[in-house]
């Protein structure tokens, strides 16, 4: 496979997943993989937007929503699982296609129809997901520690002073409190402190939203819940912050560095703050 | 007998000057006014046949021209045979920006025989160039020769100017770096991967597939 290395040495991540999709794929559909290969449609290309882009612009927007829907429940299992799904479902026709007619199919065709229905789509991807789980190549290895960032997030590239306007708008400082502030749990935290005590009388709301703490252990497990199939029922799920909450494949943009208000005191602070400025 | 290429050509330049567009067109015959950033990169694929005995498939790489990417492009550098260096004539930063991508394309990618690949530069969005940079346009000869430039095109995506003879341009620049490579190798000699002289070249060692890139 070409660029392995060179692509090790940047996007460590992402080659990761690509390894991984390579391994399904050599046990899976040794002789799709070997057709893909022959017409040189190597992983490192078709497979890039899929994980980068968690298939937007690759799959029919209706069904990219559902997947990102998993995505949020699941995490990124969910990206190697989906890339097996497609390849499986399409299997007898792109063992007939070129290489130009394969990256047309792969990256036009199935962007405006999948050719199945979306349901249909994410039951197969569920079962995707367990026959995975089955053979143990459910996730790639863990990453290591060249994965991470050793700079503070938010900052951009030194290069980016020389010639003209950087364009992440966020100040540097702050930006590692952004990193440490996003990995907290804090959503389910938050969304509890907003309902309130008073809000939830008994306490049932907050089990609604949070399950009790014997479901929680569940999730990691990852059992045939099966429940993401029907429908939206998953939304009232709670979210899956805790083990199964990793490090995002790509950051889309560093988080804006927040202080974090106070609870008690109302806005009062910024809003003043941002005003002036236009005015002086 | 037929002959099949298969080059790698990165089109790079500034934030918002029409990359995309310009391969949208290329490819697909296909414009949009809307603009949307390009998360990372991306690629496509162009079929040319060039003459009868010889099909050339371009691989186009669209790098992002957002600086949050920038640690990440250098990556999707590699291998790259051609360039197209894109700016818009609507605004004269994006312009300025151009040495910034040649710059970084040549310290990132160099053909085997440690010559910089060829590179053609876009005058991107023509069709609005009378608010912009058009009187300029006259001088970028002299800049395309002073930066290594094999040659500039004023094109639109919009309206589809220029665009096939700007990859035609590289295309036959790139082909006659093909051949010149073809007559500076010695068949006597085989060159080991890793075990190379030139320093440029240590380090990222190729095999087999990837030098078909």
């Amino acid at each position: 496979m070409p660029c392995t290395v060179s692509l090790f040495l940047v996007s460590p991540k992402l080659m990761r997943f690509q390894d991984h999709h390579d391994r399904i794929l050599k046990k899976t559909m040794p002789k799709l993989k070997q057709h893909l290969d022959n017409q040189e449609v190597f992983t490192n290309l078709y497979t890039m937007k899929w994980f980068f882009q968690c298939f937007l612009d690759r799959t029919p927007f209706t069904l990219t929503l559902r997947i990102w829907d998993i995505y949020i429940l699941e995490g990124e299992r969910v990206l190697t699982a989906m890339s097996y799904t497609v390849l499986k479902l399409h299997k007898k026709h792109l063992m007939k296609l070129s290489m130009e007619e394969l990256v047309e199919f792969l990256q036009v065709t199935l962007s405006k129809d999948f050719f199945f229905e979306d349901d249909f789509v994410i039951d197969q991807l569920q079962n995707s997901m367990s026959e995975l789980r089955r053979s143990k190549l459910e996730l790639p290895a863990p990453g290591r520690e060249d994965e991470f960032p050793k700079k503070p997030l938010g900052s951009t590239p030194a290069r980016a002073s020389s010639h003209h306007q950087p364009h992440g708008e966020w100040p540097e400082p702050q930006c590692q409190a952004g990193w440490r502030f996003r990995k907290r749990p804090v959503p389910a935290r938050s969304i509890l402190r907003r309902a309130g005590p008073a809000a939830t009388p008994g306490g049932t709301r907050r089990r609604s939203w949070c399950g009790s703490t014997k479901r929680k252990r569940e999730w990691p497990i990852h059992g045939g819940l099966g429940r993401w199939s029907l429908g939206s029922r998953h939304l009232r799920r709670p979210l899956p912050w805790g083990p199964r909450c990793q490090t995002p494949l790509f950051r889309m943009r560093p988080r804006r560095p927040t202080t974090r208000r106070p609870t008690t005191t109302p806005t009062q602070s910024p809003a003043p703050a941002r005003r002036s400025r236009p005015a002086g | 007998m037929q002959q099949e290429h298969l080059f790698k050509v990165l089109v790079i330049g500034d934030l918002g000057v029409g990359k995309t567009s310009i391969i949208k067109r290329y490819v697909h015959q296909i414009f949009s006014q809307h603009y949307r950033a390009t998360i990372g990169v991306d690629f496509a694929l162009k079929v040319l046949n060039w003459d009868h005995q010889t099909v050339i498939r371009l691989q186009l790489w669209d790098i992002a021209g957002q600086e949050r990417y920038g640690n990440m492009t250098r990556v999707y550098y590699r291998e790259a045979v051609g360039a197209l260096v894109v700016f818009d004539v609507t605004r004269a930063s994006t312009f300025e920006a151009v040495l910034k991508w040649k710059d970084d394309l040549d310290t990132k990618v160099t053909l085997g025989n440690g010559r910089p690949v060829p590179a053609v530069l876009l005058a991107n969005k023509s069709d609005q160039s009378r608010e912009g940079l058009c009187s300029q346009l006259p001088k970028l000869d002299t800049f395309c020769r002073d930066n290594g430039f094999v040659g500039w095109f004023q094109t639109s995506a919009k309206e589809n100017t220029n665009i096939d003879a700007a990859a035609r341009c590289l295309v036959d620049n790139i082909l006659a770096n093909e051949e010149s490579a073809g007559v500076d190798s010695d068949p006597d000699v085989l060159v080991l991967p890793g075990l190379n002289n030139n320093t440029k070249e240590r380090g990222h060692s190729r095999c087999a597939t990837c030098s078909k890139f």
